[in-house]
């Protein structure tokens, strides 16, 4: 069991263990490389966008020009040229958009079943409605029917532009504004797809809505941008799932995600991310610098976020919750693994403005090889937010002895009525648990993802259904001979 | 920065060691370093949560007319005034322990001041005060001895700031307790930088017990720098209550085998004090121990800051780090920020922290208010007992006790 060993096995599993290290071929079309005003006029007119929302994409990147990237986090990376990428892809002959499922290539049809999501059987069995986004332009909407006579809207958000202007107008940029910082400007100015979600009303939604982002050509940004209002005591589940080819060159990344809940609603929010993490020597990989935010407006409204983080070469990721509203809840659940030289550094802010908010947080990070973890968050009570709560959880897990784990929390109380509790730890995998394991006849390779899957198991058990199995599955994978 | 450098070559002909080559290269390194990157503000993370009184408007009040030396209720065996040392040792040691003037002896730690810019690195209060050094001694604990010294801090007249750097070694497996105090004077808008180099050698065990019960309109800031070899312990208690503004930052470096630190601290602030508190343990070697314990409380408008820190090396295996910190805010208007960190690059190792922040327990308060004790007293009660599991492992009875007279004084006031 000695750690050279186990770094040699992460190493020799990891090479061949991205599943889906393919690339569609196909012919795509795309401005010049670089940033400019006429990529982003060029972006609009593509997306047939009216002029205000051109105006506002023109407006961020004004300012984005003033800001400089942010250099606080503990992660390494060579200076991104943002002048050598290319903002905007979407494959040829999408001009118009697809009716049904068979109108589309099944070249793009075969890629998502490689990716474990057969559009048409999940139509018909699982009951999952797929917007399924690929590189930059929404393939198909599956259930859209069913979902539009409860009177949910679930489209693209190019797509809700054009269709729900007053709806976008009101909520886009309302809790990431564009000013916000370096990333969430960049990704205003030249977001390219994204999902839309309004749930009306005390309507709740009763299948779970999903997308599938998936960066595919070559040396493109994927900037997508998700906006989800969910109305007065309605409720709506989320999954995202994200998954890149395996290329040499280092892809940027950047999202921007909204949600809203009004008075009472409810916002559950899953991502598994497994974009392409790089190589076993840190070539190539996924540079993810991902905006999430929530904001509780209304009243005993909730926002959860659950995430499981197992690519990307780099990630940079903070799901926030604003809890606004009296009573209002957030929650953080998440699994960070990293392996070979991939960089996370991720957590959580909750920022506690009314009157009786909770938040939980329960972060759990796992590093082996030669990566590095770092949990970073910020619990925030504000003077008014009189008898709020919070409790957080941090546990690290190392793997090996050349990886890093890093717990950065920032505590921050102006008030005297409400309640703190933060814990974290920091060890390996208990030789105790092990030894225990193997007398019961399992083997070491069993033991440890026992244990592993068991030290998850709080973040894990939050995910829906349809992405427990995955997410158990990418758990193992991810750190199968590891140990021994 | 131009006022620091106007200041300094104002004041040049006064400061300890100022014809020596090296130390004037590094004074003008930092000046110039400084000159590139600025006074801390807000935005440099090590300042995100502190108090800017100690980098804006920074003094050098100098003035030799106040040296003289008064009897104070709370005498030590070494005392300083005004920022200098105030000679009452004839001979070259007290206790066994060897002293010497840090001015006569100056010229040989050229590797003790290089020193925080190699750990401390750009730390604008210890670069403060190697450039306007008053004052300091060199104190040296012979092997094989168990003694204790007293440390003293005063001001007697207005408006003056101190720079004092004392270093401090302590000979194979020695007992030594060393106990800082920063007097109450009656004096007004007094600042005070010092700054401790400490060296336990193989075996030494050190009780270092700071208490900063200043007067209220002063500033003091105090860095420790603790250098731990095999099997050494080192054990701090600091003490706050009083000051206007206190920032205090301790890093220890467990350089040998088996050797352990143990960073106590206990704060009080009231009115618009604030407490700044940063403590750093890095561990370096396999097999060591540190804890680091502090528990505040805050009443009015008064803020709170408390950043704890642990850094285990890859070559550190079986590391125990521990971190707790607890805050308990009495009045609605203060403010406790804590950023409790943990960097781990080591496999083998146990470490956490824990953090809260809250009020007095309101079900402690009712069961104690059930026995017949008023709100006011179950209050003082709850406060004590918060406190007392963290001090009542200190070993320095009288120490202890004195800590305890200033809490009961707090209370009352």
């Amino acid at each position: 069991m000695t750690s050279k060993s186990n770094i040699s096995k992460v190493a020799e599993y990891s090479g061949s263990a991205y599943k889906h290290s393919f690339v569609t071929d196909l012919e795509t079309e795309r401005p010049k490389k670089g940033l400019s005003k006429s990529t982003i006029e060029f972006i609009s007119k593509k997306k047939k966008e009216p002029g205000w929302m051109l105006e506002w994409r023109l407006k961020a990147y004004d300012i984005w020009q003033k800001m400089e990237e942010p250099t606080w986090a503990k992660l390494e990376f060579e200076k991104i040229d943002y002048q050598d990428i290319y903002y905007f892809s979407a494959p040829k002959g999408f001009d118009e958009k697809p009716k049904s499922l068979d109108e589309i290539d099944p070249k793009i049809i075969e890629t998502y079943n490689k990716l474990g999501i057969p559009l048409k059987e999940q139509k018909i069995l699982a009951g999952v409605a797929v917007d399924a986004v690929f590189d930059s332009v929404s393939v198909a909407t599956t259930y859209k029917k069913q979902l539009e006579e409860l009177g949910i809207i679930f489209c693209s958000i190019s797509e809700a532009t054009r269709n729900h202007p007053e709806l976008v107008k009101k909520y886009l940029g309302s809790v990431i504004p564009i000013t916000d910082h370096f990333f969430s400007a960049l990704n205003s100015a030249v977001f390219t797809d994204g999902s839309f979600v309004y749930i009306p009303e005390g309507v709740r939604c009763p299948m779970e809505l999903s997308t599938y982002f998936r960066i595919n050509a070559e040396e493109t940004g994927q900037f997508e941008r998700t906006l989800i209002i969910a109305d007065k005591g309605s409720y709506v589940s989320y999954l995202e799932g994200c998954t890149a080819p395996q290329r040499d060159t280092n892809q940027l990344h950047a999202a921007n995600v909204e949600l809203i809940a009004l008075e009472g609603a409810e916002i559950k929010y899953s991502t598994i991310q497994n974009w392409y993490p790089g190589d076993e020597h840190g070539k190539g990989g996924i540079y993810n610098f991902v905006t999430k935010r929530g904001l509780c407006e209304g009243n005993n409204s909730k926002i959860s976020w659950t995430q499981v983080e197992t690519g990307s070469a780099i990630t940079w990721k903070y799901p926030s919750c604003i809890l606004k509203g009296d009573n209002s809840v957030g929650e953080f659940y998440s699994v960070a693994i990293t392996n070979n030289y991939q960089q996370a550094d991720t957590g959580t802010k909750m920022i506690h403005l009314g009157k009786n908010t909770k938040s939980k947080i329960i972060s759990k990070g796992i590093s082996s090889g030669s990566s590095q973890n770092t949990y970073r968050g910020l619990v925030r009570f504000s003077k008014k937010s009189k008898n709020s709560r919070n409790y957080t959880q941090c546990d690290s897990l190392l793997i090996g002895n050349k990886c890093g784990a890093s717990t950065i929390p920032y505590i921050e109380s102006f008030n005297n009525s409400s309640i703190v509790e933060h814990e974290a730890s920091t060890s390996k995998i208990s030789e105790d648990q092990l030894f225990y394991c193997r007398q019961r006849g399992l083997s070491q390779e069993e033991s440890v993802s026992l244990i592993v899957n068991g030290f998850c198991k709080q973040v894990l058990q939050k995910l829906p259904m349809e992405f427990a199995v995955e997410a158990q599955k990418l758990v193992g994978i991810s750190l199968e001979g590891s140990v021994g | 920065m131009p006022e620091i450098e106007k200041l300094y070559n104002q004041n040049k002909k006064h400061l300890i060691g100022s014809e020596i080559p090296w130390l004037k290269e590094m004074r003008n390194n930092i000046l110039k370093e400084l000159e590139s990157t600025g006074i801390p503000s807000k935005k440099k993370e090590t300042w995100k949560y502190s108090d800017l009184k100690h980098v804006r408007n920074v003094k050098y009040v100098f003035d030799e007319s106040g040296i003289k030396n008064e009897r104070k209720d709370y005498f030590g065996d070494v005392n300083f005034i005004n920022g200098k040392h105030i000679s009452e040792i004839q001979e070259d040691h007290i206790k066994n322990i060897f002293i010497e003037k840090l001015e006569s002896n100056i010229i040989n730690f050229e590797k003790y001041f290089s020193i925080n810019s190699n750990f401390l690195s750009q730390d604008f209060i210890t670069d403060l005060n190697t450039i306007f050094l008053t004052d300091g001694l060199t104190l040296s604990v012979p092997n094989n001895v168990k003694t204790d010294l007293k440390i003293t801090y005063s001001n007697n007249l207005n408006s003056i700031s101190s720079y004092i750097r004392n270093i401090i070694k302590v000979g194979k497996n020695s007992e030594f307790q060393l106990i800082e105090n920063f007097n109450k004077d009656n004096t007004e808008d007094n600042s005070s930088n010092v700054f401790n180099i400490f060296w336990l050698e193989e075996g030494a065990k050190v009780e270092h017990i700071l208490i900063q019960n200043a007067q209220q309109s002063s500033k003091i800031a105090y860095s420790s720098l603790i250098f731990c070899y095999d099997n050494s312990d080192f054990e701090q208690f600091s003490f706050q209550c009083g000051s206007e503004s206190v920032k205090n930052q301790h890093t220890t470096n467990l350089i040998g085998r088996r050797s352990s630190v143990k960073h106590y601290g206990v704060y009080f602030a009231k009115d618009a004090q604030f407490v700044d508190n940063k403590t750093t343990v890095i561990h370096h070697e396999q097999e060591c121990k540190s804890n680091q314990i502090y528990k505040g409380v805050l009443s009015d408008e008064s803020n709170g800051v408390y950043l704890s820190n642990t850094l285990v090396k890859p070559e550190a295996q079986k590391t125990e780090g521990y971190q707790l910190s607890r805050g308990m805010l009495l009045s609605e208007k203060s403010v406790l920020k804590t950023k409790p960190e943990l960097k781990i690059y080591a496999d083998d190792v146990k470490c956490s922290h824990g953090s809260t922040v809250g009020e007095i327990d309101r079900e402690q308060l009712y069961y104690l208010q059930s026995r017949g004790i008023n709100k006011k007293e179950s209050e003082k009660l709850l406060i004590k007992a918060f406190t007392k599991d963290v001090l009542e492992n200190m070993k320095n009875k009288e120490s202890l006790n004195r800590i305890d007279e200033i809490i009961d004084d707090w209370l009352t006031e």
